[in-house]
């Protein structure tokens, strides 16, 4: 779709442009069956309530999500609480993606009985059976995504797009199921398909005038970028997306992106532009209990620290977010904050220190999920050949970050490669 | 390492990457206010006039697609924030189908 600046002109007029007169008279206008949309309005805010019970429902359990949806049968606003129930499910997503997909589920068996659309009628459904049930897909692969599915994911949107295409939505629904196919993309780390994908959802957000999705297409485009290892690229979708996230129901996305432009700017070496920006999503991270992103900031400010060689400075930072994530985060975060740890260590001349701070991470490792990992396998070795020093913590450092951020290479040992 | 991270969203807040943080409580994202009166009362007849003065098309065929944008930005709620340009985007599609129908029938 393009600009069409003669129709903007005529929706922005004033007073309201007067219709042509018809020469030979004109005949009424279709009207039979058209019901009044101040009525269709108040069902769909009727449905507001209905649909957040169903999510919380949802979340509690089956037993619970049963009943709330045997609560609205009969009611007239069914068809919009079954879809506002599947578009605001995302939160629910991130929380409990099992929950999310058996919420997809229930809302696609209940979506059964709705009236279908009718694309050859004038007289629209409100809420028809193909839009809920597409909105239903769309969640459903989420959830996939979630729970690390891409496959399933990609299959779940190919429905929700021939749902959206039955029920007419060319447009505005299919830039939703772009985003979320590009998202998927990235995790499968097709960057190509994901950079087409998203470019095209944010052209028709920016074109629906919808910012905050627009913030939020460029956001994951930045990751991409930052995934790519193209930082200057990351940084300038970045900021289109901070400039789009201004709303207070922005706050999440928008840290989130504070913090990956943080991350971007000190690998490009801009560290005063760093800090800055970290401490701007250090402030709403505090402000809003974010308490995940919070995290993030605290091991970019590290890092940070790290990068400039404040390495005293560095080591207190790291020994914090292990102990941390020892209790609130992933193994994955303890096993890297301990590994910076080690090498902080290294690069201040505390030897036997980093050789224990080793070793207690291969004791721990028994004790953990850490998998079989030739990287880790090198240091311990080296750790018990007396060779372990601070350039070799950080190659294993290295390898492990880019096998966690998906980066696919054979370890290649220290040794071999100088 | 980006982060990869699940942000919470009334529009479609989907996984970013590979770490799941998690999210303190279920916050579910309040009804965007929209003024609806205007929306009916201003926006709708201009879209009609717009369709009929720019498009050549006919008042009832413009009608019946106001009143489909309408539907479609009330299903789609939630995600929407400014229903005014959403209606505006929509119902130029909707010329733009009526026109495409029209030329190739």
């Amino acid at each position: 779709m393009t600009r069409d600046d003669a129709f903007d002109s005529l929706i922005e007029a004033e007073p309201a442009p007067a219709l042509p007169r018809l020469e030979f008279g004109r005949t009424l206008p279709f009207v039979k069956g058209r019901v009044p949309l101040e009525e269709i309005y108040r069902l769909s805010v009727d449905a507001e309530k209905p649909a957040e019970l169903v999510i919380k429902a949802a979340r509690s359990g089956p037993d619970e999500l049963a009943a709330a949806m045997r609560a609205l049968d009969g009611k007239a606003y069914r068809g919009f609480a079954l879809l506002y129930a599947a578009q605001k499910a995302s939160p629910l997503v991130g929380i409990d993606p099992r929950r999310a997909l058996a919420l997809a589920s229930a809302i696609e068996a209940d979506a059964a009985t709705l009236t279908d659309v009718n694309p050859h009628a004038r007289a629209t459904t409100p809420a028809p059976r193909q839009s809920v049930l597409a909105e239903a897909s769309l969640l459903r692969a989420q959830a996939l995504l979630q729970t690390g599915e891409p496959a399933a994911a990609k299959v779940a949107l190919s429905t929700a797009r021939s749902f959206f295409l039955e029920a007419g939505d060319l447009g505005f629904g299919s830039a939703m199921c772009d985003y979320c196919e590009g998202q998927i993309e990235v995790f499968m780390r097709r960057f190509d398909e994901a950079e087409s994908l998203l470019a095209r959802a944010s052209a028709a957000f920016c074109e629906y005038g919808q910012d905050h999705l627009v913030g939020r297409a460029e956001a994951a485009t930045g990751m991409l970028f930052g995934d790519k290892g193209d930082y200057e690229r990351a940084l300038f979708h970045l900021d289109r997306a901070i400039v789009s996230l201004c709303g207070p129901m922005d706050v999440t996305p928008l840290t989130g992106a504070l913090s990956n432009r943080g991350s971007v700017l000190t690998k490009l070496g801009r560290f005063d532009e760093a800090r800055a920006t970290y401490a701007r999503a250090l402030n709403l991270a505090l402000r809003h209990g974010l308490e995940s992103v919070l995290r993030f900031v605290r091991s970019g400010l590290a890092e940070l620290d790290f990068r400039r060689g404040l390495f005293p400075r560095a080591l207190r930072a790291f020994r914090e977010i292990a102990r941390e994530s020892s209790v609130n985060g992933s193994a994955t975060d303890v096993l890297f904050a301990r590994l910076y740890v080690a090498e902080c260590l290294g690069r201040t001349g505390q030897f036997d220190a980093m050789a224990a701070e080793v070793d207690s991470l291969r004791y721990d490792r028994k004790q953990t999920v850490f998998s079989p990992s030739p990287a880790l396998g090198e240091l311990f070795v080296c750790l018990d050949q007396g060779t372990i020093d601070a350039d070799l913590v950080a190659h294993v450092r290295t390898y492990m970050q880019d096998e966690e951020n998906g980066v696919e290479r054979a370890y290649q040992p220290l040794r071999l490669v100088g | 390492m980006m982060q990869t991270k699940v942000d919470g969203l009334a529009p479609i807040e989907a996984p970013e990457s590979r770490i799941r943080p998690s999210l303190p409580d279920l916050e579910l994202p309040a009804r965007p206010v929209w003024d609806w009166a205007e929306l009916n009362a201003k926006v709708r007849p201009r879209l009609v006039a717009a369709g009929v003065i720019r498009f050549g098309l006919s008042e009832d065929d413009c009608e019946a697609a106001a009143q489909r944008v309408f539907l479609k930005a009330l299903a789609m709620n939630p995600r929407v924030r400014d229903p005014k340009a959403f209606l505006r985007a929509a119902f130029l599609e909707q010329c733009h189908r009526l026109l495409a129908g029209r030329e190739n029938p």
